[in-house]
């Protein structure tokens, strides 16, 4: 990578001190505005993302969200699609495997949607991409016109670590409850979170294998550790998850493979 | 709270009155963001000397492989869109500037559809200026051309092929639409090439980096041969205070009586000039033209 770029918001806590120290000179740091009357659905992200795309000067432009780590022993892999679909005017994007975890470093989510999900992180940012919906993704507009159309991507085959529920309880619900003002749709939740009991037992899987090394001091110093054989583990399900693990099962087995989910075209490589 | 937005790059070598545009609307915006591109000749400097608190300037960097369709403006415009913070947004290109005259109408119209849904933006008449600041195009699409140039950047908007308007793409999926908008009547001034030789040389260097090959000819550029006598008009009304400075330095004059005007018409000119009879006398009243869907007031 020849440069990172970082589109800091409104800075109230130190984050841009933060970047800063990073020091390297391959990081260029955007200072932006967020615009108030974004209020539902993370279309806000969509735009921040965007403002940080359009600042792209490379071929590929490759993008993390803050709490997703990429596994050190997958960079040759993406190197190595990198090259090889970079004059191939087919492919406009890279996907990813993404691990969700939840409370703890070994605990996996493992239904649908969270399992196995399929993102698309490395775009041309010269071939009309665009974020998409609440930055979950990316659109094609050719042209920049009216008419839109899905992403064509390959499977790169790398691991994308998803750390965004890997805190306490009490930091994951003020997290939860500091974006709720880009999603002022959704509920208001005072209820505490309980890592044994706001998802089911059947909804989780032990994670066994290494993490990137650069979080090794994180999962060294996290408080929390979740025990998959306790008996604190809520097991009765209601109607809605039943439906949910059916519909893994349905999208493992069928849709998963006949054609692809979600916002991109899948080519095969 | 409102809005305004532009991009720029490289105005001091090309001579654009950025700072006359930026002024012309400051009066009825809470903030105006500036992005400048990468500086090269001292252009964040003549942004800063406006010395207005209400400035914001954002420093961007311009994507190299985006070298066609003008295509990289549309990129330049969404960076300083989405800095936005108002429920409206004013896009002014650099060369665009408003006539102080029509600040309330423009004003009144702000305010009477901030809480429309049906209304996401607003469309100024744009006078496209050839030459020097009498002299006016008077041809499709220049003539009157509707430019949707005030939108309200929470509901999904973007900006459009070469930044040249704006399109919708609700919830930023794939199914865009066209921009609903309400004609406000102000006109916008276009000062397109008026410039000295040297800086309309240097502008249409830039922009054809940014164009690939569909730009202006390589050849010297005579403005009395560019486009034919039939092509341009007489503007006698008056410019926006902000241009006074400019107008009475500008070094060109053209005379539109000479005969060193080109008369002879190119069979692709003489339909020019049927369209805009067609287009003024039929199209433009029942639809909308362009990009834009047209409301009722």
């Amino acid at each position: 990578m020849d440069e990172f770029i970082v589109n800091v918001g409104p800075d109230e806590d130190g984050t841009l001190s933060l970047i800063e120290s990073i020091g390297d000179p391959k990081i260029k740091i955007i200072r932006s505005q967020w615009n108030p009357h974004l209020d539902t659905g993370g279309y806000l992200f969509a735009q921040q993302t965007n403002i940080a795309l359009f600042n792209c000067t490379g071929s590929w432009a490759f993008y993390l969200q803050a709490d997703e780590v990429v596994h050190e022993d997958d960079l040759p892999l993406i190197m190595e699609c990198v090259e090889r679909y970079l004059e191939d005017d087919r492919v406009e994007g890279l996907n990813f495997w993404h691990l969700d975890f939840w409370g703890d470093y070994s605990t996996l989510l493992n239904v649908y949607p969270f399992r196995g999900q399929r993102r698309c992180r490395l775009v041309k940012p010269h071939r009309f991409v665009l974020s998409r919906g609440d930055a979950a993704g990316f659109t094609v507009h050719p042209k920049y016109k009216e008419k839109g159309r899905r992403i064509r991507v390959v499977d790169t085959g790398a691991r994308l670590y998803h750390y965004g529920q890997t805190r306490t309880e009490k930091t994951l619900h003020e997290k939860w409850q500091s974006t709720q003002k880009y999603h002022s749709e959704r509920p208001t939740d005072d209820q505490n979170i309980d890592f044994y009991k706001y998802f089911p037992r059947q909804f989780m899987a032990a994670y066994k294998e290494t993490h990137p090394k650069v979080m090794a001091d994180r999962i060294k110093k996290h408080p929390v550790s979740l025990d998959l054989s306790s008996p604190s583990w809520r097991t009765t399900l209601t109607w809605g998850e039943r439906w949910l693990l059916l519909k893994t099962l349905f999208v493992d087995h069928v849709t998963d493979r006949l054609s692809n989910r979600g916002s991109y075209k899948l080519l095969t490589k | 709270m409102i809005s305004g937005f532009t991009f720029i790059r490289n105005a001091v070598r090309t001579d654009y009155p950025v700072v006359e545009s930026i002024s012309s609307i400051l009066p009825i915006v809470d903030e105006f963001i500036v992005n400048v591109g990468p500086d090269e000749d001292g252009t964040l400097d003549l942004i800063r000397s406006i010395g207005d608190p209400k400035i914001k300037i954002i420093q961007s960097q311009w994507n190299p492989n985006m070298n066609r369709g003008g295509f990289i403006f549309t990129q330049q415009t969404n960076i300083a869109l989405f800095n936005c913070t108002g429920k409206w947004a004013f896009c002014l290109q650099a060369d665009e500037v408003v006539h102080e005259e029509d600040l309330p109408v423009i004003k009144k119209c702000l305010e009477k559809y901030v809480d429309d849904d049906r209304v996401e933006g607003l469309t100024l008449k744009q006078l496209n200026f050839y030459g020097d600041y009498k002299t006016m195009m008077n041809v499709y699409p220049y003539r009157n051309r509707r430019r949707c140039r005030i939108v309200k950047p929470h509901r999904f908007v973007l900006s459009r092929g070469d930044s040249a308007g704006f399109t919708v793409y609700p919830k930023f999926k794939e199914k865009g639409h066209r921009i609903r908008v309400i004609e406000t009547g102000a006109k916008l001034f276009h000062y397109w090439n008026v410039k000295s030789k040297k800086a309309l040389e240097a502008k249409h260097k830039a922009v054809q980096s940014y164009w690939g090959d569909k730009s202006f000819g390589e050849r010297e550029f005579d403005y009395y041969q560019y486009f034919p006598r039939q092509f341009v008009t007489k503007y006698r009304g008056t410019h926006p205070m902000v241009m006074s400075k400019r107008i009475s330095s500008h070094p060109v004059s053209l005379d539109l009586s000479t005969s060193s005007w080109r008369s002879k018409l190119t069979w692709r000119e003489r339909r020019r000039l049927l369209k805009t009879m067609f287009v003024t006398k039929i199209t433009d009243r029942f639809s909308g033209r362009g990009s834009y869907r047209l409301l009722k007031r």
